[in-house]
This record gives structure tokens, C-alpha cells and sequence, in this order.
């Protein structure tokens, strides 16, 4: 069975490699042999991947864990190399080679003739790798590397169409967020490490999953927890960190749907799913994990009502889910929240890849049915007073006013400051370009401001 | 063999080839000349780490020379050998990525003095020899430096008047003591404290100017934007102020180095942090890249003042991912320079990848290893680094993963608007060329071989920071 786990998880990593080392030795391969390799290959590692979960629950193992030795000592420290198999690895990882199978399919024509056709296979494999190392990672360490990966890709992917400025600012907007939460989860291996002496899986908790008990303290849990809560709200797009999602569709469709309808989004509820234990040792971490789902779910549900094209309801609506998935984390509800993560990534799968059919499926439907379609949904913010109404409309236009809030309390005074400061710089040292002066308006904020006062569509 | 000076044919090659340079026959041979000058400093370096490695340290004294005594006057060990030979290949990448516009007498001999200068510096046994090397750096960068800008000229004299000053009351005291080499670091390490806290006070002072630690930043700032960028990039990558505190003052003051390792550190991280921020307003380039250089560098001198082996580890392998992707990110920048002109604002995308690919792709590793990207050396240097920082300092040390994670934005933030977002210009420009391709691929291997094998690494660095740890438990600091 160590066999298969390791076929699974290399495969993407092995023809990643591969590819690039063409891709640089200058050797441009045709899109027919990348689109049949890509389906091959995830055909095999899905086939591969069944037989691993067949032979584990016919031997009734519930997980397995391979050491393959630290990837480096330093006297104590040490990087583990550990994969760890589970009741909860497994389904996702099933999960992710299906939905990259199926995205890698359909990109094969979708993204026919395109430029970046054979950049969008590379980093799709790369992805895959990033996510299953995510998936199957039995240390928080080498959780951290697959995050980093499926980040990186997720942003060189969002700006797929790079000759345009608005997909690169977008992207930057992704950046920045992904790399601000992050932090949380690099303080949160160094508080694991330092507190436990591990921040390997079998060390952090007992038993099997989903029957686990964590072993820290509760001081160690609280501080853990809302580290790993920051990490997972910033890849999640939870609150308050949920605007970057609806700009992260400006990159192509197929890979909204892998990253920001199935794998990607859901990375953040894994994170939280694999350390519910730890949460669950703290009741402040429990309710601020509620409490973040709460807030999501509430607020991406209106924003998503006032939407006008699909890609970016589609966005809210991913939102609304996953802060739900949350909610559950947050109350003990495990396998629920993992049922939900597997329906809810299917479903958003579909979704996201018909988007761009989304009036041809619409006439379809409304000539089958001779044009006597029945209004979808069910108004329920009619009950509020017509005040109420308005100011939800407003507040579902303005986005929640998040970016405004980010912007007022957080990105501007940062970057006033960062202006402020850059000014006396220049004054010590000007600068050789005699027309050059630090940014009056912060380039950061530049960027994100722009295409709102612009008017234009960021989203999609 | 055992015998050949080694250390100073490693030294005198470049110094050799600087002047030959001025020669009629070779002012069309410049960079060739160069190349084989650093060429063969490179590969004497290699062989002296090949040595250390395998047997410990080894020394040159020029016994015949100086009255018949037997002078010590070079020396390496696990500390010196591997930055000696990084130099030297980073010499030889600035030589060969250098625009011809860079390749005449002055620049090239300017770069060839800084590398022997600065080989001479890791490599000197004696603390005069030492004063000499960085004097001459600091001397042969000025020498083609932009002669308007005052600002590195004062400061980089105040670092070598303080390097002076903290030598000379060392010195002074291994004179009252009797030694036979007063100025040799080896016999200094005999006495208790030479110089005291005046020559530390002196000494920590030299450093913080060197490394370029608020509020002597300014003199990086100011080199990279209105002097020679690659010299400048040279300079600052020879880190000699790192050198100082891990040659003379953590094993010649281990107290009164432990006694302040918190100021050291707090400030170190508070420039690191410091120059991230500022950097978020930059729009010009060459600044932008030099306060991303020096909050990447700052946060290796916060780490060595860490005081546990995690933190010097990881400093001793952030010192090399620092020198290696900077050197390729100034490169290539210098390259796009060439090409396109030296006005180059970043208000506005330039849409270059169209045109330029290979660089494209050279400037993202680089960057990404820089701020320490899974499956580069970075990834685990800045795992160590944080480890290290945050057990030894938890409430500043936060500042070092908040400074990555902005410059981490600003090295998105630069390559999205050099290389992104446009259609890019539409004359032809050239990609990067064959003998930049060569350089730029190894420099981008080293940094992925490093994030895939990263124990080769650590082996490397691990003898040089265990030695620094022994002298931190000798002064009874707790290096778990």
C-alpha cells in the first residue's frame, strides 16, 4: 500500500518536472500529447487511488503513515518526511485527482489554440502536486510546502492572460492576501513545534481520525487554533479576507473551477478538518472558527444575491458553502463538514466549467419547457422593512464593504505610512531619476482601487 | 601541492588581471580576461572548501618574507571556505551576465578588486589583513561609484574609521599582553575580552554600517540607485559585516556579544521590517531592489544574534540564498537596463515576458527562492530562520515573518510590472543571451538543488554554526 500512496502522490509532481525540463530545453510540445498524457495520467493515479482504498478498507486499516526519514537534521530539528493516509486524506485525495482529471479534459479544448495552453497544463500538475502533498502531508511542515505550491500556482494562473493589466493586479490583490494569512501558519508550526516538540500529525494528536484527541495544552490549542484560523480564512476567502475570491476569476474558467470551486477553497476547511482536534480543545477557538463561517455565510449570501454574472455569484456562493463547512468544524461536526467538502467541490465543479454555457443551457431549458419557466429562489430579505431592504442592497453592492473597511483601517494607513516614510528617503538619498518621488497614492492600493473607480468589471 | 600558496594566488589572480586590464593588448579581451582571472580564484576557493571539508581547518604563512618568523596570514575554515568560493561564483556571474557597457578597464578591474579584497577578508588570519581587505572593497566600489552621491562615501569611511578604532584597542591589548602576533586573531582568542567594550562598541558599530542597519541604510539605497548596481550588488553580498560578527567579535567578546545579542537582533529585525515597509511605496526599481536586498540581509544578522544553532544555521544558509538570488535579480535587471534603457519606472506594467521569456522565468526562481518558496534553498533557510528567531525572540521576531511576507509581495509587485500585464514593447528585443542563460541556469540550479536536497546544505553550514555554538555555551548561553 506504500506503494500506491507514493504513485499517487508523484505522479502530477513527476510529469510537472518533465514538461518543465522540455518546456526550458525549448522543446514545445503539441497540445494532443499533453491532453492525452494529463488524461492518462489521472485515469491511472484515479485507478491507483481506488485500489489503495480498497485494499485499506478490505484489511480494515484506517490510516497509514510512511517516514521517509527527515528531509534534513540539525542536531534536534528536524524536517520530517511523513505522509499520513487517512479516513480524511483519502476521500480528498480521490477527490482532487477526479476534479484534475476531469478540469484537464475539458481544458484540452476549452484552452485549444490558446497561447499558454502548455503553461496552463504545467502549473494544473503542479497544482495537483501542491494539493495532494497538502492532502497527504503528515506534518504540518510538509502541509506548509504544498500550500505554498498550490498559492503560487493559483496566483501565476489567475494571471494566465498577463498581456491584460487587470488579471496581474488581480493577482496581486490574491498575493497579497494569501501571504499576509500565511504568516499565521508559519508562527503556527514555530508554536507547535516549540510547545509540543512536533508538529507531525501522530505526535500532535492520538488516535484515528475522526476519533482524535489532541495532545497540547489548551494555551497551545487558542494560540494554535487562531493562527491556523487566519491560514485558513486567507485561502478560504473567509471574513475578513473574502474579497480577493471574486477577482481571482479572471483567470481562465477551467481553473476557477479547480482552484476556487473544488481544491483551492477548500485547502483552508482541510487545514481547520485536520486540526479540529486542537480547535476543539479550545472553546474560543471553537467560537471564533464559528464565528468567521457565520459572518461568511451571512454576508457572501446577500453580496451573491446582488451579483450580475455568473462567475461572480458562483464566487459568493463558494463563500456562503464553505463558511458553512466552518460553522461545522467549529461545532465538532466532522464528517458532516467532510461530506459537505466533497458535494459542495463536485457541484461547484459543474458549475464553474458550465459557466460559459450559461445562456445557451438557459434557452435550452426555457425552449424544453415552451418559455413558462417558474421564478427561481425564494426572497426571503422581503420580510425586512423596506429600510432594511435598501441597506442590505447597498451593503450586497458595496461587496460587504470589505475592500473599504481594508482599505480605511488597514492597506491605507500602511501604506500612507509606508509613503510618509519613503518621502524622508528620498529626501536623504534622491533619487538619480530627478521626475522619480515615492508614490503619492500607494501603489498597492493603486491597484485595487482602480478598477472600481474606473467602473469596469473586475470579476469576471 | 601542500604547499602552493593557495590562498594567496586565490587573492592575487584578480588583482593580477585588474591591472592587466589597462594594458593595450587586453582592452578588447575584458571580460575574458576577467572570467579567467575569477575563473581561477574560483576554483582555488573550491579546492580550499574540498579541504576544509575533508580535514579541518588549513592555513598559509609567509614565513620567508616577514623576518623569518612564521606568520600566519591566511586562513579558512568551515566559516570561510564555502563563502569564499560563493564569492568567487558570484563574481563570475556578475562578469559574465555584466552588459558590454559594464565591461570597460575601470568597472571590470573594480569588479575583480572586490573580489580579492574580499577573499582577503574571509580569508585573513590577521585582523590588519582584515582592515586592509575591507578597506580596499569599500574603496575599489567608490572608485566607480557615482561621484555625486556623498552619502556611501561617509558612511562606508565611518564603518572602516570604527573597524580601525576596534582593531586598534585589540591590538593594543595583545601588545600589553606580550603576544607574539598581536593582531592575530588566533592568539587574540587567548586573552579575556581584548579591547573591552570600547573595541566591541566599535566593532558592533563597524558592522551595523556595513550591513547597512537603520539608519546607515541609506548608503545601500543610495549605491544601488545612483551607483553601479552590479558593483553595488557585489558589495553587499560579500556581507562582511555578517563576516565580522562571526569572525572577530562573537569568538574574541563572547560576553559582551551575548550581553547585547537582544539590541543586535531587535535592531537588525527592525531594519528588516522597516525596509519592507517603505518598499511598498517604491516605484523605482534599483530602489526597490536594494530594500528588498537589505531587509532579506538584515534578517541574517537578527538570526546569528538568535544565540541557538536553528538561527545561526539558518542565517549561515540565508547568507547564501541572499548573495545567490540577489546576484541573479541584479543581473537581471542590469540586463533589462541594457536593453531597454535606465529610466525605468514600475507606475506602469511593461508587459516583458512577451519578449523576454528565459529572463522572465530567471527572475521569478530568484525571487521566489529570495523569499523562500518550497523547493528552493530558501524554503529551508527561512524555516530555520523563523525557528530560530521566534524561539530566541518572540515578541520582535514576529517582525521577521511579516518582513518576508511583504517581500514577498514586492518581489510579485516588481515582476508583475516588469514582465507582466502589457503586450509589451513592440521592437525586438533580445531574450537573455548564451552566456547569460549559462550563469542565470546555474545560479537558479544551486537554489533548487538546495530546496531538494537541503542536508548537503546544512552539512555545509552545520560545522561552522556548531562552532559558534560552542562558544555560546562556553559563555553560558542555553543554545537549545
Amino acid at each position: 500500500m506504500e506503494n500506491l500512496v507514493l504513485i499517487i502522490l508523484l505522479t502530477p509532481g513527476v510529469i510537472f518536472l518533465g514538461l518543465s525540463f522540455l518546456w526550458l530545453c525549448g522543446w514545445t510540445i503539441r497540445e494532443r500529447p499533453v491532453a492525452s498524457l494529463t488524461a492518462g495520467a489521472y485515469a491511472f493515479t484515479f485507478m491507483v487511488s481506488v485500489t489503495l482504498a480498497v485494499r485499506m478498507f478490505l484489511s480494515d486499516v484506517k490510516s497509514i503513515e510512511l517516514s521517509f526519514g527527515n528531509w534534513f537534521t540539525l542536531h534536534e530539528y528536524t524536517f520530517p518526511l511523513v505522509i499520513a493516509v487517512d479516513e480524511l486524506s483519502l476521500p480528498l485525495m480521490i477527490l482532487t485527482i477526479v476534479l484534475v482529471g476531469i478540469v484537464g479534459v475539458f481544458s484540452s479544448r476549452y484552452l485549444h489554440r490558446e497561447k499558454g495552453f502548455q503553461r496552463f497544463f504545467l502549473l494544473l500538475h503542479l497544482f495537483a502536486f501542491g494539493s495532494l502533498l497538502i492532502f497527504s502531508a503528515g506534518s504540518l511542515e510538509m502541509l506548509v510546502g504544498g500550500w505554498e505550491l498550490v498559492g503560487i500556482t493559483s496566483v501565476l494562473l489567475i494571471a494566465f492572460f498577463h498581456q491584460r493589466p487587470d488579471p496581474v493586479r488581480c493577482a496581486m490583490r490574491v498575493f497579497v492576501t494569501y501571504r499576509g494569512c500565511d504568516i499565521g501558519l508559519l508562527v503556527a508550526v514555530f508554536v507547535l513545534h516549540h510547545s509540543i516538540g512536533t508538529a507531525v500529525f501522530s505526535g500532535l494528536f492520538s488516535g484515528n481520525w475522526p476519533d482524535q484527541t489532541f495532545m497540547g495544552s489548551g494555551g497551545v490549542a487558542l494560540t494554535g487554533g487562531l493562527l491556523l484560523l487566519a491560514a485558513a480564512s486567507g485561502k478560504s476567502a473567509q471574513f475578513p479576507f473574502s474579497s480577493w475570491l471574486p477577482r481571482a476569476m479572471e483567470g481562465p474558467t477551467p481553473s476557477s473551477a479547480i482552484f476556487y470551486g473544488a481544491i483551492s477553497v477548500h485547502a483552508g476547511a482541510y487545514l481547520l478538518l485536520r486540526f479540529q482536534p486542537l480547535i476543539a480543545a479550545s472553546d474560543i477557538a471553537s467560537i471564533a472558527v464559528i464565528t468567521v463561517g457565520l459572518i461568511t455565510a451571512l454576508s457572501a449570501t446577500v453580496i451573491g444575491r446582488a451579483c450580475t454574472d455568473i462567475k461572480t455569484s458562483l464566487s459568493y456562493a463558494v463563500m456562503t458553502q464553505v463558511g458553512l463547512i466552518f460553522i461545522e468544524i467549529g461545532a465538532g461536526w466532522k464528517m458532516l463538514a467532510l461530506i459537505h467538502i466533497i458535494s459542495h467541490a463536485t457541484l461547484r465543479t459543474l458549475q464553474f466549467l458550465r459557466a460559459p454555457s450559461i445562456l445557451r443551457d438557459f434557452y435550452e431549458t426555457w425552449n424544453a419547457v415552451g418559455g413558462e419557466m417558474a421564478p427561481t429562489g425564494v426572497h426571503y430579505e422581503k420580510i425586512f422593512p423596506i429600510s432594511v431592504q435598501n441597506w442590505l442592497y447597498r451593503f450586497a453592492l458595496e461587496r460587504g464593504h470589505q475592500d473599504a473597511l481594508l482599505d480605511l483601517y488597514l492597506i491605507g494607513p500602511v501604506s500612507r505610512l509606508s509613503a510618509w516614510l519613503n518621502r524622508h528617503e528620498y529626501h536623504l538619498t534622491p533619487s538619480r531619476m530627478q521626475s522619480f518621488t515615492p508614490a503619492q497614492v500607494p501603489p498597492i492600493m493603486m491597484e485595487e482601487r482602480t478598477p472600481d473607480a474606473a467602473g469596469r468589471r473586475i470579476d469576471g | 601541492m601542500d604547499n602552493f600558496p593557495v590562498f594567496s594566488v586565490a587573492i592575487l589572480t584578480p588583482l593580477l588581471a585588474a591591472c592587466l586590464l589597462y594594458l593595450p593588448q587586453f582592452q578588447r579581451k575584458i571580460r575574458a580576461v576577467s572570467l579567467l582571472a575569477s575563473g581561477i580564484s574560483f576554483l582555488l576557493c573550491l579546492d580550499i572548501s574540498r579541504r576544509v571539508m575533508g580535514s579541518g581547518p588549513i592555513a598559509e604563512s609567509w614565513t620567508s618574507l616577514i623576518a623569518g618568523a612564521n606568520h600566519t596570514l591566511f586562513s579558512a575554515d568551515a566559516l570561510t571556505a564555502i563563502p569564499m568560493a560563493l564569492f568567487a561564483a558570484l563574481t563570475i556571474v556578475i562578469i559574465s551576465a555584466a552588459p558590454q557597457r559594464d565591461m570597460n578597464p575601470k568597472m571590470a578591474a573594480a569588479m575583480l578588486i572586490i573580489l580579492s579584497s574580499t577573499l582577503t577578508a574571509y580569508a585573513a588570519e590577521n585582523l590588519i589583513i582584515l582592515l586592509v581587505g575591507w578597506t580596499v572593497n569599500g574603496i575599489a566600489f567608490l572608485a566607480v561609484g557615482n561621484r555625486k552621491t556623498a552619502l556611501p562615501k561617509v558612511l562606508l569611511f565611518l564603518g572602516f574609521l570604527c573597524l580601525a578604532i576596534g582593531i586598534g584597542f585589540m591590538g593594543r591589548d595583545g601588545i600589553k599582553a606580550g603576544l607574539a602576533a598581536p593582531w592575530s586573531i588566533a592568539d587574540l582568542r587567548t586573552l579575556d575580552a581584548p579591547g573591552g567594550g570600547i573595541a566591541f562598541f566599535f566593532l558592533i558599530l563597524a558592522v551595523l554600517l556595513h550591513k547597512g542597519i537603520i539608519p546607515a541604510h541609506t548608503w545601500v539605497i543610495a549605491s544601488f540607485d545612483r551607483g553601479p548596481l552590479l558593483h553595488a550588488g557585489l558589495l553587499m553580498n560579500a556581507h562582511l559585516g555578517l563576516f565580522l560578527m562571526l569572525r572577530v567579535i562573537i569568538p574574541l567578546l563572547p560576553q559582551y556579544s551575548f550581553d547585547h545579542a537582544a539590541f543586535t537582533s531587535n535592531i537588525a529585525l527592525i531594519t528588516a521590517a522597516y525596509t519592507a515597509l517603505i518598499a511598498i511605496s517604491e516605484r523605482q526599481p534599483r530602489r526597490l531592489l536594494a530594500l528588498i536586498t537589505l531587509s532579506q540581509a538584515s534578517s541574517i544578522l537578527a538570526s546569528v544574534k538568535s544565540m541557538n544553532v536553528e538561527g545561526t544555521t539558518g542565517a549561515l544558509l540565508q547568507w547564501m540564498v541572499v548573495a545567490t538570488a540577489t546576484t541573479g535579480l541584479i543581473s537581471i535587471y542590469r540586463a533589462i537596463e541594457a536593453r531597454i534603457g535606465e529610466d525605468i519606472s514600475i507606475s506602469k506594467f511593461m508587459g516583458l515576458a512577451s519578449s523576454m521569456p528565459r529572463l522572465a522565468v530567471f527572475f521569478a526562481i530568484c525571487g521566489l527562492a529570495l523569499v523562500g518558496i518550497p523547493g528552493t534553498l530558501g524554503f529551508i533557510a527561512e524555516d530555520l530562520l523563523l525557528q530560530g528567531t521566534l524561539k530566541s525572540n518572540p515578541t520582535i521576531g514576529i517582525l521577521l515573518p511579516v518582513a518576508t511576507a511583504l517581500n514577498a509581495i514586492h518581489i510579485f509587485r516588481l515582476f508583475s510590472r516588469l514582465f507582466l500585464g502589457s503586450k509589451g514593447p513592440q521592437v525586438s528585443i533580445p531574450d537573455a543571451l548564451p552566456r547569460e542563460r549559462v550563469v542565470l541556469a546555474a545560479c537558479v540550479l544551486f537554489l533548487i538543488l538546495g530546496g531538494l536536497v537541503p542536508q548537503w546544505f546544512v552539512n555545509l553550514r552545520i560545522s561552522a554554526s556548531d562552532a559558534t555554538s560552542a562558544i555560546e555555551s562556553s559563555v553560558g548561553v542555553d543554545v537549545d
